[in-house]
C-alpha cells in the first residue's frame, strides 16, 4: 500500500551518540563532516566540541527497545507568554506502532501533539527543545511546516470536512500538488476503501461531504489525511463527539492502519487506549509522567500518580 | 418588567427608520413616479413647474456607475487588506494596521472632498489622465478629451470614494475572514496546505456570504455618500459622462448640493423629495439583502469589528 | 534503543513543484501586504496637505474670532459645532442607550431580531436622506425655519444606530455566568443591570458614544438643510447656525484670488481632523481592547 514505508529505515542508522544541541535555541545539531566549523540550524549559533549532547531523559522511551523511532522528543517544552503548558516532555515514538495520550482534561495532551507537526505556532506559541522526525528536527531554520504536515498528518476532535463534495474532500491535499485526474481519482478511491467509507460513499461521490453521518465524517477526514500519504498520524481525541458504533468503527480502523501508518491518538477515554494502543503516555499537568506498553501503564504503573488516574481516583 | 413593555423602547430604530419613509412618502405624494420619472429627460425651468419635467435616469447611472467602480477597487483592496491582516501578519502588527485602517473610517467626508477638490485634482488633471489615456485609451470610457470644467468628474470620484468606503468594507471582510471556524483552517493546514491555498480554497469559499455582505454594504455606503462626491465630481452638467474624465452627477449628492435651489423653487423641492425617497429605497433594499444571510454588523464595523 | 537518522532529508528535499506554492504563499503575503499603501497615502497626503494649507494662516484668533468677510475665525463654527454635536449625543445616547438596554435585555427573540435589524439599516441610510427628511418634518412642517434644534435633532438621529447597536452587543456580551451568579443571589433585574452588567458594559457603551460623535462631528449632509447657516454664534436653539463642516461646503470652491476663504476651509477642516482623529484613536485603542477580552479565552 504505502510503499516508502519499505524503506523507512536508513542505512547506517545505528543508534550513536546523542547529537549536540545548541546552548541557545536547544536545537539538535547534526555532527556533519568534523572539519567544518557547527553552526546551529535554527539559530546560527556556532557550537564548539565542548558543547553539551542532547540529554535523553529517562522516560523519553519505553522500557523496551521498541524499534525504530520515526518521532523523538526530547525536553520539550512548550509556553504560552512564558507560561509553560507543557513542561520538558521527552518521548520517542516507535514506527508502525500506536501510541495513545491520556490523562486528565487540560494536562497537555493536545498540546503536545500539535508541537508534533508544528500546529502549535497558529497559536503563536513558544516552542522549546526538539521534535525530530527521523533525526531531522522539524522546527529547523530550513524546515518548511508545510512539507512536515504532509508526513506528519492530523485528525481533530470533531469532524472538519470542508463544505464540498466527499470526492473533493478526500482529493483535497492531492489537488494541491496539481496531480492528474486519473492519479486524483486513484488516490481518493484507495483512501476511501482504506478507511473502510468505499461501501458506503460510492455511490455518492458528488454528495456534499456534510450530508454524512458523525463517524462518516470522521472516516473521510481520516481518508483526506491519508491521501497525501503520510507516515505518521496524529489523532485528538478522534472519538469525542462519535456514538458507540461510530466509536468502534474509528477504533477498528486505527488498529488497521498499524501496518502502514505510526499512530498517535490523544484520548481521555481509557478503555480507548487499552483497546487500540501498543504503547501508553500519561501525562499530569503539562508533564510526561510513565510511558510504557499498554499493558504495563495499566497493570503495573510504575508511578503512583499514573496508579491513581487509572484506577479512577481522579481526573 | 413585561418583555412587551420594553419592546417600543427596543424599537426606537424601527419608528425612526419607519418615520422617515412615511414622511418621505406622505411629502413626494407618490403621483410622480410614472415614466418620465424613470427616464432621462431633465429639464428644470425655474419658475415655471409645468414647462419642467424630470427623470432620475442620468442620476442613477451617475449614482451606480460611480459606486461601483470604486466597489470594485475597493474590493480588491479590502480583500488584500483582510487577508493580510488575518492571514499573514503576526497578530500585533495585523492588529495595529487594523486599527490604522478603521481611522481612515472616521476622516470626515467634507475633508476627503476638499482634498480631492484641491490636492488631488490637478495631480489628476495634469499626471494621471493624460497617461490613463495614453495607456489604455483604446479601452471604452478611458479615451476621449478631458472635460471643460476641469479634473473635476467621474475617474476623481471614484478615487475618493474608494478611499472612503475601503475602512467598512475591510472591516467586515476581515470579520468574514474571521469567523471562518478555526477547525476547517487547521484542517486545511493539517494536510500540507500553505496559508494561501487555505485563504483560496476554504476561508474564501466558506466566508462567501459575509464576504458578499461586505461588498453590497460597501456598495451601500458608496451610494448614499453625497458631500465628497458633491465636491469632487464637478456636477455641473447633468447628462450621462461620455468617458470617464467628464463630470456627472449621483443622486445623493445632486440633493445635497442643490439646497440653495430648494429654498426657492417648490418644483424642486418635489424633485428632491422623490430622490431622497428613491435614495432610501436603494438604500434600504441593499441593506436588507446584505443582512440576509449572514449577520453583519453595519453599526459596529469599524469599532467592535462588526460581530458579537 | 535506536534514533532513527541519517534519512533526515525528508523535510527539506522537496519537488520543484512543492517549492512552487511555498515560494508563491510567501510571495503573496507580502503583494497583499501593498494594498496598506491605499490606506497610508490618504491618511499621510490628506493629513498632509491640509496641515500645509491651515497652519501657516492659523493663530488663536482663528479660534476665537468669528468670520469677517473673508477672514476672521472660526469661532461660531465651532461653537455651532458644539451646541449640534451636545444635542445630537445627548439625543442619541438617551434613545440609542436605552433602546440597547431594551434590546439586550428585555426583548422577546422576535422584537430583539427585528430592533437590531433596523439599527443596522437605519445605520445604512444615506446621511443626506435624513437630512432631507430633516428640512420637510421639522423645518417646513414646523414652520420652525432652520434651528439648531432641527439641527440637532437629525444628527441624533444619524448618529443613534452606532450607540443602539454598541450598548445591545456590549450588554448581550456580558458572560451568562455573572448575570447567572447575580440573579441567583436575589438581585432584581434592575439592580443586576445597575451593579453588575452596566460596569462590564461601560467602556464598550462609552467607545460607541465617542464614535458616534466622531461621525457626527464630521457629517455635513444631515445639517445643511435642518440647522442652515449663520454667520454669528448661535444664542438660541431656534436659530440657525454655522458648523465647522458647513464651513468647508460654503468656502471650498472659492476661487484662488479669494484665498481667505480657502484657508478658512483648510483651517476648519484641519481643526475637524485632530478632534476626530483623537477621538478615534481613543476608540479603536478601547475597542481593541474589549475584542481581545472577548477573545480571550484562556485568560
Ligand atoms: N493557545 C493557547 N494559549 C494559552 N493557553 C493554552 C493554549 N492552548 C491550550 N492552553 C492551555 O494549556 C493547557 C493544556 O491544554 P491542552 O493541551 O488542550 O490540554 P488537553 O488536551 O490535555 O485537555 C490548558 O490549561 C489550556 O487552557
Ligand atoms: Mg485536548
Amino acid at each position: 500500500m504505502n510503499e516508502r514505508n519499505d524503506n523507512l529505515v536508513p542505512r547506517g542508522s545505528s543508534a550513536g551518540s546523542s547529537p549536540l544541541v545548541c546552548p541557545k535555541c536547544g536545537a539538535p545539531v547534526a555532527a556533519a563532516g568534523t572539519e567544518a566549523p557547527l553552526k546551529c540550524g535554527r539559530c546560527g549559533t556556532p557550537l564548539s566540541a565542548g558543547s553539551p549532547r542532547a540529554a535523553t531523559s529517562p522516560i523519553a522511551a519505553a522500557s523496551e527497545d521498541r524499534g525504530e523511532i520515526i518521532l523523538a522528543i526530547d525536553r520539550l517544552s512548550v509556553l504560552a507568554r512564558n507560561k509553560p503548558l507543557i513542561s520538558d516532555v521527552s518521548l520517542h515514538i516507535p514506527v508502525g506502532k500506536v501510541t495513545a495520550i491520556i490523562g486528565p482534561s487540560g494536562c497537555g495532551k493536545t498540546t503536545l501533539l500539535r508541537s508534533m507537526n508544528r500546529m502549535v505556532e497558529l497559536h503563536h506559541l513558544q516552542v522549546k527543545g526538539t521534535v525530530r522526525y527521523l533525526g531531522q528536527d522539524i522546527y529547523g531554520a530550513q524546515v518548511n511546516p508545510v512539507l512536515v504536515r504532509r508526513r506528519i498528518g492530523m485528525v481533530f476532535q470533531r469532524p472538519t470536512v470542508f463544505p464540498t463534495s466527499v470526492f473533493e474532500n478526500v482529493a483535497f491535499g492531492l489537488r494541491l500538488d496539481g496531480e492528474s485526474e486519473d492519479t486524483v481519482e486513484k488516490a481518493v478511491v484507495s483512501s476511501l476503501r482504506r478507511t473502510g467509507l468505499w461501501d458506503e460513499v460510492k455511490e455518492a461521490l458528488d454528495r456534499p461531504a456534510l450530508t454524512l453521518s458523525g463517524g462518516q465524517q470522521q472516516r473521510l477526514c481520516i481518508a483526506r489525511a491519508l491521501a497525501v500519504s503520510p507516515r505518521v498520524l496524529l489523532m485528538d481525541e478522534p472519538t469525542s463527539s462519535l456514538d458507540p458504533v461510530a466509536t468502534q468503527r474509528v477504533e477498528d480502523l486505527i488498529f488497521e492502519l498499524k501496518s502502514d501508518y505510526t499512530v498517535v491518538i490523544v484520548t481521555h477515554n481509557m478503555q480507548q487506549a487499552a483497546r487500540v494502543a501498543d504503547l501508553t503516555a500519561f501525562m499530569y499537568q503539562g508533564r510526561l509522567v510513565e510511558f510504557d506498553t499498554t499493558k504495563r501503564v495499566f497493570e503495573q504503573p510504575k508511578e503512583k500518580l499514573t496508579e491513581n488516574y487509572i484506577t479512577g481516583r481522579f481526573g | 418588567m413585561g418583555a412587551w413593555l420594553g419592546s417600543p423602547v427596543a424599537l426606537i430604530p424601527l419608528l425612526i427608520l419607519g418615520a422617515v419613509v412615511a414622511v418621505l412618502l406622505i411629502a413626494s405624494g407618490l403621483k410622480d413616479f410614472g415614466l418620465t420619472f424613470w427616464g432621462f429627460q431633465y429639464r428644470f425651468v425655474p419658475g415655471e413647474p409645468d414647462a419642467s419635467s424630470w427623470g432620475i435616469g442620468v442620476f442613477l447611472v451617475g449614482t451606480f456607475l460611480t459606486a461601483s467602480l470604486s466597489l470594485v477597487l475597493a474590493t480588491a483592496l479590502s480583500l488584500a487588506l483582510a487577508i493580510s491582516s488575518v492571514v499573514y501578519l503576526p497578530p500585533l502588527p495585523g492588529r495595529l494596521l487594523s486599527m490604522v485602517t478603521n481611522l481612515l473610517a472616521g476622516i470626515p467626508s467634507v475633508v476627503y472632498g476638499i482634498w480631492g477638490f484641491v490636492v488631488l485634482a490637478p495631480y489628476f488633471g495634469l499626471t494621471l489622465e493624460p497617461s490613463l489615456r495614453d495607456v489604455l485609451g483604446w479601452l471604452p470610457g478611458f479615451g476621449g478629451p478631458a472635460s471643460d470644467i476641469g479634473p473635476w468628474g467621474t475617474l476623481l470620484a471614484v478615487f475618493v470614494l474608494t478611499i472612503m468606503i475601503i475602512p467598512l468594507t475591510t472591516a467586515l471582510m476581515r470579520e468574514a475572514l474571521r469567523s471562518v471556524p478555526r477547525d476547517l483552517v487547521e484542517a486545511g493546514l493539517a494536510v500540507g496546505a500553505t496559508r494561501w491555498e487555505v485563504v483560496r480554497r476554504v476561508r474564501l469559499p466558506v466566508a462567501r456570504n459575509g464576504l458578499w455582505s461586505a461588498v453590497l454594504l460597501g456598495f451601500g455606503r458608496a451610494l448614499g455618500e453625497s458631500v465628497a462626491v458633491a465636491m469632487v465630481i464637478g456636477g455641473t452638467s447633468i447628462a450621462l459622462p461620455p468617458n470617464l474624465y467628464a463630470s456627472t452627477t449621483t443622486v445623493a449628492s445632486f440633493i445635497f448640493s442643490q439646497l440653495d435651489s430648494a429654498l426657492i423653487y417648490p418644483n424642486l423641492f418635489v424633485l428632491l423629495v422623490e430622490f431622497s425617497l428613491v435614495l432610501l429605497v436603494v438604500a434600504v433594499v441593499v441593506n436588507l439583502v446584505a443582512q440576509r444571510f449572514t449577520r453583519v454588523e453595519l453599526a459596529t464595523a469599524t469599532t467592535l469589528g462588526g460581530g458579537e | 534503543m535506536k534514533v532513527t537518522t541519517g534519512l533526515g532529508d525528508e523535510l527539506t528535499h522537496t519537488s520543484g513543484r512543492m517549492r512552487r506554492r511555498i515560494l508563491f504563499d510567501r510571495v503573496i503575503g507580502w503583494v497583499l501586504l501593498l494594498a496598506f499603501a491605499a490606506v497610508f497615502f490618504p491618511l499621510f497626503d490628506l493629513i498632509g496637505w491640509v496641515a500645509s494649507y491651515a497652519l501657516p494662516t492659523m493663530s488663536w484668533a482663528t479660534l476665537t474670532q468669528n468670520q469677517v468677510g473673508t477672514g476672521g475665525g472660526l469661532y461660531a463654527m465651532i461653537w455651532g459645532t458644539l451646541v449640534l454635536i451636545t444635542l445630537g449625543t445627548g439625543i442619541a445616547g438617551a434613545l440609542g442607550i436605552s433602546a440597547g438596554f431594551y434590546t439586550a435585555e428585555f426583548a422577546p427573540p422576535a422584537v430583539k431580531r427585528i430592533a437590531r435589524l433596523a439599527g443596522n439599516v437605519l445605520a445604512g441610510i444615506p446621511a443626506i436622506v435624513l437630512g432631507y427628511f430633516g428640512y420637510y418634518a421639522l423645518v417646513l412642517y414646523t414652520h420652525w425655519g432652520f434651528t439648531t434644534l432641527a439641527g440637532g435633532i437629525i444628527l441624533g438621529v444619524f448618529m443613534l444606530p452606532y450607540i443602539f447597536r454598541t450598548t445591545d452587543i456590549a450588554l448581550s456580551n456580558v458572560p451568562p455566568s455573572q448575570r447567572e451568579a447575580s440573579l441567583a443571589l436575589g438581585s432584581s433585574r434592575l439592580q443586576y443591570l445597575r451593579r453588575v452588567a452596566f460596569p462590564i458594559a461601560f467602556p464598550t457603551i462609552f467607545t460607541g458614544v465617542f464614535f458616534a460623535m466622531a461621525l457626527g462631528l464630521g457629517e455635513a449632509a444631515p445639517l445643511v438643510y435642518t440647522a442652515g447657516w449663520s454667520s454669528t454664534p448661535v444664542q438660541s436653539l431656534m436659530q440657525p447656525t454655522s458648523f465647522l463642516t458647513g464651513g468647508i461646503w460654503a468656502f471650498y470652491d472659492f476661487p484662488r484670488s479669494f484665498g481667505s476663504f480657502l484657508a478658512l476651509a483648510f483651517q476648519a477642516a484641519f481643526l475637524l481632523i485632530v478632534i476626530v482623529l483623537a477621538i478615534n484613536i481613543v476608540v479603536q485603542v478601547l475597542s481593541d481592547r474589549y475584542r481581545r477580552r472577548l477573545a480571550g479565552l484562556y485568560e
